[in-house]
């Protein structure tokens, strides 16, 4: 085996597949952007992956925290997972001013309207 | 709700958990359909003999938002996840995530050293260590010869 391969496979033993897990989102819009806003729980900023590519915006995120060592797993409920959701992007939207949060496992996303999308007023004028 | 203990996968790995995050992805899906609240956070629960550590899963609060009270054997989880967005005047076109007040009671297998809980709520899960009352844990017996 040569050296390339050993070094991509200890690469991939070190990122273990975790079970993908689709997060709860809630989507808003207001006068100038659009708000997206996903439960990530377990997840830290370091943990985020955001990417847009042609109009398709792609959330990941790694919740793969450290379980308690030395304790037996009595109950589960839950477990370590991948959270992921992809989102088209309208053309009214400025994909290269995305603003992103993460807090408490909430992962906040302000899209900005272009300014072309945006509401304008029309100034009428007397004759 | 009171959950008794009677779940033990000390294998290891737990060959049901994939069943169990489809019930819950399920769960989910009926609970906003019927659009309930966060009422029953999804939570771990792992155990030595003299000590326990419970893990809840509850995005999007601060640490004050949790009451967590603990009597003998018994531990309640409660709170409140609150909107930060149900004042504002923004257009909502999806609402997948659920608010409200919460609350989760569990018995654990021995009594609880009240004054000894600690706990630590990072990037939306909450983790609660749970020592045994001292009075509580078994102890052993000198023998003497005669």
């Amino acid at each position: 085996m040569n050296q390339e391969v050993m070094q991509k496979e200890t690469a991939v033993a070190e990122r273990p597949e975790l079970p993908a897990v689709m997060p709860a989102v809630n989507l808003y819009e207001r006068e100038h952007e659009v708000v997206i806003v996903a439960d990530m729980p377990g997840v830290s900023e370091k943990n985020v992956d955001i990417t847009v590519e042609k109009h398709v915006l792609t959330v990941t995120g790694r919740a793969d925290w450290t379980e308690p060592a030395g304790y037996d797993l009595r109950y589960r409920e839950f477990a370590p997972a991948e959270f992921r959701r992809v989102f088209s992007l309208t053309s009214d939207l400025d994909a290269d001013n995305i603003k992103a949060v993460m807090r408490h496992g909430v992962l906040t996303l302000t899209l900005p309207k272009t300014e072309k999308a945006k509401p304008r007023k029309i100034e009428v004028l007397a004759a | 709700m009171i959950i008794p203990m009677w779940n033990r996968w000390d294998m290891g790995f737990d060959p049901f958990s994939e069943l169990r995050q489809m019930e819950r992805q399920m769960n989910r899906l009926f609970r906003d359909i019927h659009g309930r609240g966060t009422d029953y956070p999804a939570l771990n629960y792992w155990s030595t003999e003299n000590e326990a550590q419970l893990e809840v899963e509850m995005p999007g609060v601060s640490a004050e938002d949790f009451e967590l009270s603990v009597q003998d054997d018994v531990v309640t989880i409660a709170g409140e996840r609150k909107d930060p967005f149900a004042d504002e005047n923004a257009t909502a076109h999806r609402q997948e995530r659920a608010f409200g007040t919460f609350s989760r009671t569990l018995q654990l297998p021995f009594e609880v050293e009240a004054d000894q809980v600690s706990a630590r709520y990072e990037h939306g899960v909450l983790r609660v260590t749970l020592p045994r009352r001292e009075s509580t844990k078994s102890k052993r017996i000198e023998i003497q010869a005669a």
